[in-house]
Formats: C-alpha cells, sequence, structure tokens
C-alpha cells in the first residue's frame, strides 16, 4: 500500500510538471530531404499571427505623462560604456546619455544634432563643422571645439576612425572644427558625424581610462548613476539638457541573460521594455499576450560565395543566377523569421536610399535554375560547402533542400568563431558559399558601410573572395571620392544594379530586431531607420 | 598520515600539470587563427598581412607549442593571467570581480546542500519504514534525476511570475540591500544544491543503514543511552565516511552547475563571465575560467582525500 502510494505520489508530481510546459509547438520548421520545398503559400507551423512591422505611436496621439523610471531588459552590457579610445569603443546606441554631432530624418537626410551646419568642400578637401552653443557636459564642462576635436582623436586612436585618410583636425574658433582629409569623400560627414559621440574630455582625463570604462559622461537628456558589469546601468533625468526636457525620471538597463526568463519577467512586470534578445517566438507569444512588439529593421541576410577561384563552380556567372532562381526566397524568410522576416532582391530595401527599381528580380523558378545549371556545364549539379554560424543551422538546412532540388548538394559547414573570422577575414574560403549578414544602416551610412562596406575591393580583408568586375570596381572607387552625399546615391544605386547584374552576392532577406513593451510605454527607441532614439521623448502612461 | 598527505598533494599537482597541458593544448589546437585569443575581430580587419605577422611574433606564436605552454605556465605562475578582449581588462581584475560572487553562491549551495542531505538521510534511516522515509526517499529520486537547469525555469515561473514571492533574477549586492540579496539567492542556491540534497540524503540514509546494525550500537541501545546520544557520538561519525566523496564531488557539480545557473539567474559569477566569453570569443579567459575551475575542483577533491585521514583512523595509521 505504501509502495502504491509513493507510485501515485510519484505520478502526480511528473504529471503537474508536464503541465507546466510549453504550449508552443517546437516542430522544426527546416526540411532534411532532397525532395523540393513547399511553395510561398506554406505557412509556419508555429505563428499564429505574422508580425508586421510597426511603429509605436508617441506623443503625437495621446498626451504625455511625466515621471517613473523606465526599466530596459538587455542580454548584456557594453564592457566599455565611455572611453571612446579602446577598440571595442562604447555602444553606439547610448543615445539617452551621449549624442553624435548629426541625426537622420525620416528620409535619410542628415539633420543637425550637435552640430547645426556643416560645410563641404570637395576642392580643398574639408569638413567644415558648426557647433551648436550652450551644450553642457554631464559633468557641468563645456563641449566646444576643443572637446569635438579630442573625441574624434580618440576615435582615430581606436581605429574606428581611419587615420591615415585624415591630414589634420583644426579648431578655428571655440564652435568651429575643420576636418583636412587626404581624399576627399563627401561620406566622411557620415564618419565623423554620426558614428562619432562626444564623451567629456575633461571627465577621462580627471579620472583615466579605466574610469571612463564604467562611467558614461555625454550631453544626452540622462546621466549616469551607477553601474555593474554584467547586472544594470541607472541613469537619471539630465535637468540641464539643451534640448527638450524628458518626460522620464530615469532609465534603467537591467541584465537578464536567458530569453525565456527575460519573457517571463516581462510578464511579472519586472521590466518595461525587452531591449534586446527577443526572437521572434518571443514575440509572438507576448504579443498575443497583450505586449507591444515594435520592429525595426535590422540586418540584411546575404548569401556570398568563393567567384575568385578558377576551380569554384561559383566562378561562373550562371551558376550564380542559378542559386538566385533556386531559392524561394519568401518562403524561406516566412519560415526562419515566423513572419518577421521580409524578403530582398536587391542589396537595398525599397525604403533604403540606393534602391533602384531597374534591378532585374531573379524570383524563384527552379526550371531556370537547371536550365542556368547546365548552360553552365553542370547540367546534373555539384557538390559544395556552405559555411555558416551555429545560430543559422535551420536556415542553411532550407537553403540545402531548396539547392538539392536542383541539384547542388551541400554540406553545411558549422564554423567556430576563430574559423568564421578567419574565412570571413584574412584567410578567406574555398570554393563554396557563405550564409552571412551586414547590418542594415540608416540613410547615407547604408551607402558607406552596408554597400561600401561589405564589398570592398582588393586589398580588402572582408569577404575577399567574391569577385568584383572592373566596372564594379570603377563604382567603388567613385563612391569612395564622391563630392556630395547626393552623388553618392547615385553612385549607390548603380552598384546595387551591379552587385545583382554580376551576382556578386545573393540578397536574401531583412532580418528585424524586436523590441517588446508594456502597453504604457510610449518610445521612439531606434525609430528612424533603427538608428535614431530621441530618449528625452520617451514616457510611460500611469499603471 | 604526513606521508599520505604529501601523496595526495602530488597526485593533485601532477592532475593539475594534464590539466593545463589539455586546456592549453584544446585552445591552440582549435581551427582557427590563435591570433584571435589576443585581439578583437576588429583589430584584425584593419592590420595588414605583414602587421598581423608582427603581431603573432609580439604574441610568441610563432614558437613551438610546447615555448608557447611554457611562456603561458610561467606567466600564470607568475600572476600574470593575461588580458581579456572582450571585457578589456586585464583577467585579474575580472577574477577579483566574479569570483567572490560565484565562492558565495557555491559555498551556501554546498553547505545548505550538504547540510540538508544529511538530515534527511539520518531521519529516513531512523525512522526507516514510516511515511517520512517513504516521502523523503521519493523526493531525494526526483532530485537526483531532475535537471538543475529545467528546475530553475519552473521555480522562476512559479515563484516570480505565478506567486510573486521571490525576484526572478538578478543580483544585489548585500552591502547594498541584504533583504533583496537574500531574496535573489534562493533559487539559483536551491536550484545549485538540489542533487547535493538528493544523493547526500540517500548516500547517508544507506550508509546510517548499515552501521546503527552493528553491534556496538546495538550495545549502546542495550545500554539505555538516548537516541541523539547514540547517533550523534557513534553512528554519525562511522556513517561519514562515504560522504566524504560526496562532497568532494559535489563541488565539481556545483561549479559545472554554475554555468547555467548563474546565466538563467543573472549572477555575475564565473560561470556567467565564461559563457559570455565564449560568445564573444574571449579565448583567453574561457582558457583561465577552465583551468580555474579544474584547479578548484582538483583541490577541493584533494581536500576531501586528506580528510578521509581524520575520519577513518585505518587510513591513517596505514
Amino acid at each position: 500500500m505504501k509502495r502504491l502510494l509513493v507510485v501515485l505520489v510519484i505520478l502526480l508530481i511528473s504529471a503537474f510538471i508536464v503541465s507546466c510546459g510549453g504550449n508552443a509547438a517546437t516542430t522544426s520548421t527546416t526540411s532534411t530531404t532532397s525532395q523540393a520545398p513547399a511553395t510561398s503559400s506554406t505557412t509556419s507551423p508555429i505563428a499564429t499571427t505574422p508580425l508586421a512591422e510597426t511603429t509605436k505611436p508617441t506623443q503625437t496621439t495621446v498626451k504625455p505623462q511625466s515621471g517613473g523610471i523606465l526599466r530596459m531588459l538587455t542580454t548584456t552590457l557594453a564592457t566599455n560604456v565611455g572611453n571612446p579610445a579602446l577598440p571595442m569603443g562604447p555602444p553606439e546606441n547610448a543615445l539617452m546619455a551621449v549624442e553624435p554631432l548629426t541625426s537622420f530624418d525620416e528620409k535619410g537626410n542628415l539633420v543637425p544634432e550637435l552640430a547645426t551646419s556643416w560645410d563641404l568642400d570637395a576642392n580643398a578637401k574639408t569638413i567644415t563643422l558648426h557647433l551648436r552653443t550652450g551644450v553642457k557636459f554631464h559633468d557641468g564642462t563645456t563641449f566646444d571645439g576643443e572637446a569635438c576635436k579630442w573625441n574624434f582623436e580618440q576615435r582615430m586612436k581606436s581605429g574606428k576612425i581611419a587615420a591615415a585618410e585624415v591630414v589634420s583636425i583644426e579648431v578655428l574658433d571655440a564652435n568651429t572644427v575643420r576636418i583636412n582629409l587626404k581624399r576627399f569623400n563627401a561620406l566622411q560627414i557620415i564618419t565623423f558625424t554620426h558614428t562619432v559621440m562626444m564623451y567629456s574630455p575633461t571627465a577621462i582625463k580627471t579620472n583615466g581610462d579605466e574610469w571612463a570604462k564604467t562611467h558614461i559622461v555625454g550631453t544626452g537628456p540622462f546621466k549616469q548613476t551607477d553601474y555593474k558589469d554584467a547586472s544594470y546601468w541607472k541613469f537619471t533625468r539630465n535637468e540641464n539638457y539643451w534640448g527638450p526636457k524628458p518626460y522620464l525620471d530615469g532609465m534603467e538597463y537591467i541584465v537578464v541573460a536567458d530569453a525565456t526568463v527575460a519573457n517571463l519577467s516581462m510578464r511579472s512586470g519586472a521590466g518595461d521594455m525587452w531591449k534586446s534578445g527577443a526572437t521572434a517566438k518571443d514575440c509572438i507569444d507576448l504579443a498575443n499576450q497583450g505586449f507591444d512588439v515594435i520592429q525595426r529593421s535590422a540586418s540584411v541576410y546575404f548569401l556570398a560565395w568563393d567567384s575568385l577561384s578558377p576551380s569554384s563552380p561559383f566562378a561562373n556567372q550562371k551558376v550564380r543566377e542559378a542559386v538566385e532562381y533556386a531559392l524561394d526566397r519568401p518562403a524561406i524568410a516566412k519560415a526562419v523569421g515566423y513572419g518577421s522576416y521580409k524578403e530582398l532582391f536587391q542589396f537595398a530595401n525599397p525604403q533604403d536610399l540606393p534602391y533602384n527599381p531597374d534591378v532585374q528580380v531573379r524570383a524563384y523558378n527552379p526550371q531556370k535554375a537547371k536550365q542556368l545549371l547546365s548552360e553552365g556545364g553542370y547540367p546534373n549539379g555539384f557538390q559544395t560547402k556552405l559555411f555558416i554560424r551555429s545560430e543559422s543551422t535551420d536556415t542553411a538546412t532550407l537553403i540545402q533542400s531548396y539547392l538539392a532540388a536542383v541539384g547542388i548538394m551541400i554540406d553545411i559547414d558549422v564554423c567556430d568563431s576563430a574559423r568564421w573570422l578567419s574565412i570571413t577575414g584574412p584567410t578567406g574560403w574555398k570554393d563554396g558559399m557563405i550564409y552571412t549578414m551586414v547590418g542594415r544602416n540608416a540613410g547615407y551610412s547604408y551607402i558607406q558601410f552596408s554597400l561600401g562596406g561589405q564589398f570592398k575591393v582588393q586589398p580588402n580583408t572582408s569577404f575577399q573572395n567574391m569577385a568584383k568586375s572592373q566596372t564594379f570596381v570603377d563604382l567603388y572607387n567613385q563612391l569612395m571620392a564622391v563630392p556630395t552625399l547626393e552623388d553618392s546615391v547615385a553612385v549607390g544605386k548603380k552598384m546595387v544594379k551591379q552587385i545583382s547584374d554580376e551576382c556578386i552576392a545573393v540578397p536574401l532577406w531583412n532580418g528585424p530586431y524586436n523590441i517588446v513593451v508594456q502597453k504604457y510605454v510610449h518610445t521612439n527607441y531606434l525609430s528612424v531607420h533603427h538608428q535614431i532614439w530621441n530618449s528625452e521623448l520617451d514616457w510611460m502612461a500611469s499603471h | 598520515m604526513t606521508a599520505y598527505v604529501i601523496r595526495r598533494l602530488l597526485i593533485g599537482i601532477v592532475i593539475i600539470i594534464l590539466v593545463t597541458v589539455l586546456v592549453f593544448l584544446v585552445m591552440r589546437l582549435l581551427p582557427g587563427d590563435p591570433l584571435f585569443l589576443f585581439l578583437a575581430e576588429n583589430q584584425i580587419e584593419n592590420l595588414s598581412p605583414e602587421q598581423i605577422q608582427e603581431m603573432r611574433h609580439q604574441y610568441g606564436l610563432d614558437k613551438s607549442l610546447p615555448m608557447q605552454y611554457l611562456d603561458w605556465i610561467g606567466n600564470t605562475l607568475r600572476g600574470n593571467l593575461g588580458y581579456s578582449v572582450y571585457n578589456q581588462t586585464s583577467i585579474n581584475t575580472l577574477l577579483a570581480q566574479r569570483f567572490p560572487v560565484t565562492l558565495e553562491l557555491s559555498l551556501i549551495s554546498w553547505v545548505f546542500g550538504h547540510a540538508l542531505g544529511l538530515l534527511v538521510g539520518i531521519v529516513s534511516a531512523l525512522r526507516r519504514g514510516k511515511w517520512i522515509d517513504t516521502f523523503s526517499t521519493g523526493l531525494s529520486y526526483i532530485g537526483v534525476t531532475i535537471p538543475s537547469f529545467w528546475l530553475a525555469i519552473l521555480l522562476i515561473y512559479l515563484m516570480g511570475l505565478k506567486l510573486g514571492w521571490l525576484p526572478l533574477s538578478g543580483w544585489t549586492s548585500p552591502s547594498v540591500d541584504l533583504g533583496m540579496h537574500i531574496k535573489q539567492l534562493i533559487m539559483p542556491v536551491f536550484c545549485l544544491s538540489i542533487v547535493g540534497i538528493a544523493s547526500t540524503a540517500r548516500l547517508m540514509r544507506s550508509s546510517m543503514l548499515e552501521v546503527i546494525q552493528q553491534d556496538y550500537i546495538r550495545t549502546a541501545w542495550s545500554k539505555g543511552m538516548g537516541e541523539q546520544i547514540i547517533v550523534i557520538r557513534h553512528a554519525l561519525k562511522n556513517s561519514f565516511i562515504p560522504i566524504i566523496t560526496v562532497l568532494g564531488m559535489g563541488m565539481a557539480h556545483i561549479f559545472g552547475g554554475s554555468f547555467i545557473i548563474e546565466t538563467l539567474f543573472s549572477v555575475p559569477g564565473m560561470g556567467r563571465l565564461m559563457v559570455t566569453s565564449l560568445y564573444a570569443h574571449d579565448y583567453n579567459v574561457v582558457q583561465f575560467s577552465a583551468l580555474f575551475t579544474a584547479f578548484l575542483i582538483v583541490m577541493s577533491n584533494v581536500i576531501v582525500d586528506i580528510s578521509y585521514g581524520f575520519f577513518d583512523p585505518r587510513i591513517r595509521y596505514n
């Protein structure tokens, strides 16, 4: 009888434990066979409601309320929050505390921030910046030309700005700085004014480099009160902010390393905003529970290949085009992104400045793919490799199945970090493809970094196995010497078309950056081209 | 006894040396350029091939593997634990920040787990066949088999979300808020100690059962000695000998489990540091953390081995 009781107790406890399990199916969406996968009409087995890109309404529709501390859950904190001279620089989106010289508007135009205006002189190879007056750092010192110059120099020291491109930086007066360049490129204005944040030189010089790693002193609407590595980062309102007075009393970053725990923390009310680490599944789960999900388009995923080695099948453009035709990008994007990925047919989104409507769309057409393979000398297909990072295994398996259907047999090679850095950098890779991604930057910086950065011509250290024609090389060199930002758009459009015409790489889809917020939170976090955050405008309703 | 202690220490040193060789070789022989052990990704991107070669020479990577090992172990013994590329600080600094947190969590879990396990085991043995024995035996089966990370999520869900009794995660220094510090300790300590409680309880129960059936215990009963005195003075020490082995292994389990538990509960300890460093490609920290963890486990087992001599005179006199 006693034994029976013990068994019953154990069974009851087991049943209770099992009933507490997850409620979502966890069936893999990938195919591991060589049969032709489903077409675009396939629905994801997991998503209940596909996520759509949303924008959180801000104070334009509801009157903002003052007060409260916004608690933001994040997976990790930067290990260097305030020293711009170190190679691993401070986070670029600590925009509640530090600010750049310029920002972007909705159309991607450069707008004033800590600089009120700027002059570009292609003949003299100079960029002249006119700085905003009356701005103070959090430590009370003045933001001026000397502080601006110092910050540029720190970023050159860290390697963020190529010092070789700069002849000198002059402070013409208290609020005017001139940068003298070796080679003029209008896109350099983005590098200097948008990617370099302004930190207080006095604070860092007084307290030292080690202190600066854990203390951020900028001009932003919030100033740091406390920082503990891997735990939290706290801010209070800057009462002397030069712009509109912030609504919130403060902000806190709270580290929650595990996504499941962060999910539960949001549901328990321990966080107001889940700022990083939310997967598409988490977003669907929390959206179904009444949370607001904000998506910012963050990354462009693409396939690169070894088209440089003569022995590589991808040296033949017909083979590269065949790969493009073999992939049903809308279907794969829907499956792996649970409805949040947007397929791409060129290296720019419709909202991006270099978007070119004249780019040929190579939509899913396996018959065409087989025909091109045959014309390329591979009527029976061929065997090759696909190098990936471990987090891309599901996607790679889907790609593998689509390519297998046209005869291209893929060995998926999962690379550890060191090997990945080698093959995408100095060592290169041989005879295969790489599934990778590039960050989608805002406005003109998309042209500079997403295009110009990923498609550098030799000598370069990134994706050096992608062959580029002389036409493309000429376009790239043109981009590196554009006299105005408007000219960069024209060149960027041509580059996007040339990438497609030559099939230098295959763009696949946009991956979003997901933010989950409580209903009462009104934020414009990364709202403009996923890079701009005017934290002084964030507020929370009573709750 | 002295010879016994010296022998155990020497064996421990040999094991640690073997561990250092293994850790070193694993990191060096992994695919990829070992230069990434020393430089950040964005640093390497900006270097020319000649500069990369110069860097290799600067970090001794052009030397033979045995020479690189000797350089590394020599630096470590001199207290230069290396540089964390991701954290951009010395590993000594990281150790000073993170180890006390892991030490506190591990020690409390270890003491709590084994103390409670001992108590449960003793009570189960003394009340053999009664409901308390049946109940605790059933729970110990669950405790031994349940994965600690799964238990952690379950506790967070129940205690944190549904009941709201405890904070879901986080770590507050005791000097800042002792009450919150204790509340945040409860769940991670319980998760880390569950296996210790269960295995110690089961082992203690069987060991105690064997001892209380001995003639000298029967003699003590027949002399009219109280149960408490019999257990504490006679039975406990003799039944404790097999438990010592579990104590040493328990430390290994706790340090190993801390990787997951610290990540789940966002505790800024060594385990979390190791996980973060793995994702951040900070191989120097990974290498040191593996070595340090191995060192602690080996030393705790050496201490356990030596303590046998105090509990069991037969070992001492042999």
